[in-house]
């Protein structure tokens, strides 16, 4: 762990002196978009042609080729008066962002925000859209559903903390406390109940199972078809970061001193759920799980980004501690790059091309260090 | 990174804490605070930034009932420490009945607003001329007196000097550890509001009790029972002294099982105690089964190595608690004493 971070070498990053929110990446993975704490947007064009690349060497291994030129700047648009609070991709391309004047704001990538919605008095504290192409926001108890020909508007039990749509886009997930509200299309609201205060929402990539992240420190699952309750607990810290695996194998969290992932297919009963890669001084604040491979991308509330694998100590430093603790990470679509954003107003975002994670032949995929030299 | 202090004003409807609320920020001076109210309208504030929320108290799925959340308060204080620039306080007001303890138990409880907040003091204000009746009738007044750190008797120019008496007697009566002062339109000056410290154990405040009619129990100790505090909502006070250290492998038990099987009654718990052999003071609190505690610092070579410890709740039994504590001292043998 002698070399640099990858931050260092394939990627950028910059700062606009506000704290990071959320980030999310544009459907056709060329743009990285991040919510920020002062109300505005920055916007990054990743597409860098005279970037670092990496290139296989005949005897194995990489190499790593230096930039020749910096990488795109971050635009800034400013969006909300107050402060962003929440941020989804549009299917449309561009970003919609939700922020405590009560407006959800498109933006386009490149273009001048404009008001998709307002909800005078509100925070609109939680936004999602479906790549299939609806789009939802919720304000208090009020969550506003837009499709492609109308909206509709439900109320749920307590206030709305967290939105998600399914695989397929058809089912809204709304968390609450007390539980968390199913949203079909055509259908009546289907209440998955459960005593505590749901926060986080992830669906597993066949739609099966939504696991909720829960301020009692721990998770709370639910099997789609027959409503059947997962409990996953005893986390030190609240789970508030989730990630499935691509495969829909394993879910990642934060919560702990490390990644803690478990086992969804076959969903293990009683099992332990296991850890993975470094224990860090300061607990893990954000996991994204790779959206190809096995590989988990973790942010620490040091501001340390490391990639480990489910079942592996080891650990390939992407960016060194600092810069207030990792607020946001996600992988773009494509799983060839990865963005992040800390407390400390620092965002970025680096290239993680395939080559790099291909040790001698096959198709696992197992980082280490000596790949790089 | 310096953690945001926050103060909670609580208070019933027309006891001035608006006007406490307002006198903090004119005061401000160039610091920036941020504001969470239940109601709009009344604030005309320079440089503050207002948010209204509605109070929105969750119990948490943990295995106990006492142990609340506000909701609103996570997302909205969890917002602001990501504010550029961030704040030099956030000042919460409640409503007029409101508990303050999911208050307290929320900055507790939640990760982000440890990271990022320090709970200094929950100031309660109340009208000087009808606490004490308040204290007799409310169920509420007397949970925000448990909870307050430092309760402002308003209006202490209308009140007759009898009724100040008895509205000071029903306070400390209750809540020991308080900080008592009158004042006249929520006039005082702000370096007794802010900075408090309230939570930091280090700064724990817990009074020697007041000497009453001093009682030896079987084994010989000194503790003082305060009869004063008792009233209607069956909320009252119970301040305990023992000049004899205590043993740690028995008190501590005996608080964890205390604050489980007690939690729900027990508004509030604060304690200095003298361990056997330990040349540092343990230092404890506790909202309902929300417990903090640590070794503090030594004990000076001047002090009096005196454990004092005060519990506020409903139903508690001054004797019980007396005779269980007794238990635990160092120096009385645990079979000889059950």
């Amino acid at each position: 762990m002698t070399s640099a971070p990858l931050l260092d070498m394939l990627g950028a990053c910059w700062s606009f002196a506000e704290p990071v929110v959320a980030l999310a990446w544009s459907h056709d993975d060329g743009t990285a978009a991040f919510a920020l704490g002062g109300g505005h947007l920055a916007i990054v064009d990743t597409h860098w042609p005279k970037g670092p690349r990496v290139e296989a060497r005949p005897g194995g291994g990489v190499a790593l080729l230096p930039a020749d030129s910096p990488a795109p700047r971050p635009l800034r648009a400013a969006c909300h008066p107050g402060t962003c609070l929440a941020l989804a991709a549009d299917a449309q391309g561009g970003f919609l962002s939700g922020g405590d004047d009560g407006r959800v704001v498109l933006v386009p990538r490149d273009g001048e925000p404009s008001v998709l919605a307002e909800v005078p008095g509100e925070w609109l504290n939680a936004i999602a859209c479906s790549p299939h192409g609806p789009r939802a926001y919720a304000g208090g108890r009020r969550v506003h559903r837009i499709g492609a020909d109308r909206g509709e508007v439900i109320d749920v039990p307590a206030t709305a903390t967290a939105l998600a749509f399914s695989p397929d886009g058809r089912c809204l997930a709304i968390a609450h406390s007390g539980g968390v509200t199913l949203w079909a299309d055509h259908a009546a609201p289907r209440r998955l109940a459960w005593p505590g205060y749901h926060r986080a929402l992830a669906w597993s990539p066949d739609g099966r199972y939504l696991v909720a992240g829960m301020q009692e420190n721990a998770l709370h699952g639910w099997r789609i078809a027959d409503g059947g309750d997962i409990e996953l607990g005893g986390y030190p810290g609240q789970p508030l970061s989730l990630s499935f695996a691509h495969d829909g194998r394993y879910l990642a969290t934060s919560g702990g001193p490390r990644p803690v992932c478990w086992r969804f297919d076959p969903l293990s009963g009683s099992a332990p759920p296991n850890e993975c890669g470094l224990a860090g001084k300061a607990p893990v604040s954000c996991v994204s799980c790779h959206p190809r491979q096995s590989l988990i991308a973790a942010g620490y509330h040091n501001g340390a980004v490391l990639l480990c694998q489910p079942g592996r100590d080891e650990a390939l430093f992407v960016k060194g501690a600092g810069g207030g603790a990792v607020n946001a990470l996600a992988w773009s679509g494509d799983g060839g790059r990865l963005a992040f954003g800390t407390q400390d107003g620092v965002f970025g975002w680096l290239g993680l091309p395939e080559a790099l994670f291909r040790s001698r032949r096959g198709a696992t995929s197992h980082p280490s260090q000596e790949t790089l030299t | 990174m310096a953690l945001i202090p926050v103060t909670v004003l609580t208070g019933f409807l027309g006891a001035g804490k608006t006007t406490l609320l307002n006198r903090l920020l004119r005061g401000a001076e160039g610091r920036r605070y941020a504001v969470i109210v239940n109601e709009y309208g009344e604030l005309g504030i320079d440089g503050a930034l207002v948010v209204g929320a509605n109070e929105e108290v969750y119990e948490l799925n943990n295995g106990c009932v006492c142990c609340k959340l506000r909701g609103d308060l996570v997302r909205v204080a969890g917002n602001l420490v990501r504010r550029p620039g961030g704040f030099d306080g956030i000042l919460i007001e409640t409503t007029g009945l409101a508990d303050p303890a999911p208050v307290v138990q929320t900055f507790f409880f939640d990760d982000l607003l440890r990271q990022h907040t320090r709970l200094d003091s929950v100031i309660c204000v109340a009208d000087a001329r009808h606490l004490a009746a308040q204290l007799r009738e409310m169920p509420e007044a007397a949970g925000q007196i448990a909870q307050a750190d430092l309760v402002l008797l308003n209006k202490a120019d209308l009140a007759h000097a009898d009724t100040l008496a008895e509205a000071e007697r029903a306070v400390l009566g209750l809540n020991p550890t308080a900080e008592l002062v009158r004042a006249v339109r929520g006039d005082i000056p702000l370096d007794r509001l802010l900075d408090r410290g309230a939570f930091d154990i280090a700064r724990l405040r817990v009074p020697v009790p007041r000497l009453g009619a001093a009682r030896v129990g079987r084994a010989p100790h000194v503790y003082v029972p305060l009869d004063a505090g008792r009233h209607a909502s069956g909320i009252a006070s119970v301040s305990l002294s023992f000049e004899r250290p205590l043993e740690r492998s028995r008190f501590l038990p005996w608080l964890q099982r205390l604050v489980v099987e007690r939690g729900a009654d027990l508004l509030r718990a604060k304690g200095i105690v003298a361990f056997d052999g330990e040349p540092r003071r343990f230092v404890f609190q506790a909202v309902h089964m929300t417990v903090d505690s640590g070794l503090d610092r030594h004990w000076a070579p001047s002090e009096s190595k005196a454990s004092r410890l005060v519990f506020i709740g409903r139903g508690l039994d001054a004797d019980e608690l007396r005779e269980e504590l007794t238990h635990c001292l160092a120096d009385v043998c645990e079979t000889s004493a059950s």
